[in-house]
């Protein structure tokens, strides 16, 4: 079954703070999760995302509305990807976990490298920084973990 | 809802949220940095001190993933170096490099951990060494790997260490060591072999899809034929510059799958011979004359062909005719002659020679060709020979639908580029047109 935009009908889904979002059938069946929803004429209306609040859906639905454009060349969807990654670490945060809970590999991944992005090339104590990471080892223990791999800390 | 969204962010960003992420996820983020890098996060706290242990199933073993860039990449190219320095250079980086291999599985936790890829790229132009290379695959083996992608020769890099001989890959790795000569149960799918001996048993072969070899010694003709007849559902195959070929047979009922076949400069084939199989693709660059034998491959569809014509006798006597060819794809044929004769010849037309001079164009043959859809030649710069393929074409081609002249010269570098890191081609593909 091909779902092109011309034939495609509306969606309805329900965040996990009660916000009904309409979306077109074409475009939320880049989510696998609700993919099978729809194959398995399961899509009952309005769709209830429990784990996904309204803004994190709006922002999800809004990468799934352009990766859906059949227009859109990879060249256009790469500089749109990078801005659309500009975000703060919260909403990073979100963006995540309604990735994976929806089952959007291309989302998750596009994020994934956003973070580890922010980690490459930075000391551990910048790491640490940047994410509010508690160091909760003695110096004992760090300066094992150091020694066993003392190959990659050269 | 809009008003508390900012506070929720507020708190989740002062939070450690990042260490709070589940561990698959965590797993995601670990494998787009380096190897080293992941491991580095070990030091950040208790939650991600094993993380990387049980999340890396893609191994990678080469200089980015496993050395200090600084110190070991860039020095590579000086060459300002002395013999000396060199292989003192050289042999002070192979040390390096093997210990952090051996460190780096000595902490994996290879309890859990299932391997599904292995690549190392590295200088192992020299069997000295082959045993820590015969353990990394038998460890990855046993952790159910299904791509094994070994490249023994850097880019750029040339024998500087050892006894100059190459590493035998070790067949029987994938035999049972009780002696019955029979494999063990693999799950290997996918072997791309880069600089290096293949030329034992080939038991363990039988659950290869996919087979790409480049700059591998096969020793012996007959070496290739108990191969092929080993790889009984190969669907992918890919012989790249390999030496000692003469005679590459894929026939019925030995290895009838293959659906892709590439051969790229194997400057010993004299003959090719195909017959009875399934094959949809097939591409081939030569600078010597190959006989090309083909007989019931009605399923072939594309051919990408990168003849050279400058030597002369390039041209095999008989061609194959292609029944079902749809696309056809000449990259860098001769710039000076016989690109009319080589077309007409590989679709059964007769023409004539003719040297390329200030002349009128001709008026070419008539012979209605009625599966030919896309034709693609580049390289075109208003040699009367390619202008004339071209009208040929348009005058023949019954059911052409698209027709790309490019002047601009393209580089093919075939499928096999995965050695190179410095070219970003994608190899896993078989589908991209060049």
């Amino acid at each position: 079954m091909s779902l092109s935009p011309s034939t495609s009908k509306m969606l309805s889904l329900k965040s996990s703070d009660g916000k009904v979002l309409e979306v077109e059938e074409h475009v939320a069946v880049l989510c696998e999760t609700i993919k099978s929803l729809v194959e398995d004429g399961c899509a009952d209306s309005p769709i209830p995302l429990a784990n996904v609040d309204g803004a994190t859906l709006g922002n999800v639905m809004e990468w799934c509305k352009k990766h859906a454009d059949q227009k859109a060349s990879a060249d256009d969807l790469e500089d749109w990807d990078a801005e659309f990654v500009e975000r703060d670490q919260g909403e990073l945060y979100h963006l995540i976990m309604a990735a994976n809970y929806l089952n959007i590999k291309g989302l998750l991944d596009l994020i994934c490298q956003k973070v580890a992005d922010m980690i490459k090339g930075k000391h551990p104590e910048k790491i640490r920084e940047i994410f509010n990471i508690e160091n909760d080892f003695t110096p004992e223990q760090q300066e094992q973990i150091r020694k066993d791999n003392s190959w990659a800390f050269e | 809802m809009e008003e508390q969204q900012p506070k929720k962010q507020r708190i989740i960003e002062d939070d450690d949220w990042i260490s709070q992420l589940p561990d698959n996820l965590l797993g995601i983020i670990l494998s787009f940095l380096t190897m080293r890098e992941a491991v580095r996060t070990s030091v950040l706290s208790t939650r991600w001190r094993y993380l990387w242990t049980t999340s890396l199933s893609n191994l990678n073993f080469d200089v980015d993933n496993m050395l200090d860039t600084k110190e070991y990449s860039d020095t590579c190219n000086n060459t300002m170096f002395t013999c000396d320095q060199l292989y003192s250079f050289t042999w002070k980086r192979m040390i390096a490099f093997l210990n952090s291999v051996h460190h780096f599985l000595l902490h994996l936790n290879s309890d859990i951990l299932k391997v599904e890829i292995l690549k190392v790229y590295f200088n192992f132009c020299n069997d000295e060494y082959g045993s820590y290379l015969d353990q990394w695959i038998k460890f990855a083996i046993s952790r159910g790997i299904e791509e094994l992608n070994l490249g023994l020769l850097e880019d750029g890099f040339f024998h500087a260490l050892g006894n100059g001989e190459s590493y035998d890959f070790p067949c029987d790795i994938l035999l049972r060591d009780d002696g019955t000569a029979r494999a063990i149960r693999s799950s290997l799918k996918c072997l791309r072999l880069a600089y290096c001996n293949l030329a034992t048993s080939f038991l363990g072969f039988n659950t290869l899809t996919t087979l790409d070899l480049m700059g591998i010694n096969l020793k012996l003709d007959e070496n290739l034929h108990n191969l092929l007849s080993n790889c009984c559902v190969l669907e992918w195959l890919s012989l790249y510059e390999c030496a000692n070929i003469e005679h590459l047979a894929i026939r019925h009922p030995l290895c009838r799958r293959p659906k892709y076949l590439s051969v790229y400069d194997c400057f010993d084939l004299g003959v090719m011979e195909i017959n009875g199989i399934d094959l949809e693709k097939f591409e081939y660059k030569a600078y010597f004359t190959i006989n090309l034998l083909f007989n019931n491959v009605a399923q072939l569809k594309t051919v990408y062909s990168c003849v050279n014509h400058w030597r002369a006798g390039i041209m095999p006597e008989r061609l194959p005719t292609f029944p079902s060819l749809k696309n056809l794809t000449i990259i860098e044929i001769a710039i000076f002659k016989g690109e009319l004769l080589w077309m007409a010849t590989l679709l059964k037309v007769r023409t004539y020679d003719y040297v390329e001079e200030p002349r009128e164009i001709r008026k070419p043959p008539m012979f209605p060709h009625n599966h030919l859809k896309e034709v693609v030649i580049t390289g075109t710069r208003g040699y009367l020979s390619k202008i004339e393929v071209a009208i040929y074409l348009l005058n023949n081609a019954m059911t052409l639908d698209r027709m790309e002249i490019d002047p601009r010269r393209r580089h093919w570098f075939c499928k096999l580029l995965f050695v190179y890191n410095t070219v970003n081609l994608s190899h896993s593909n078989p589908n991209y047109e060049i």
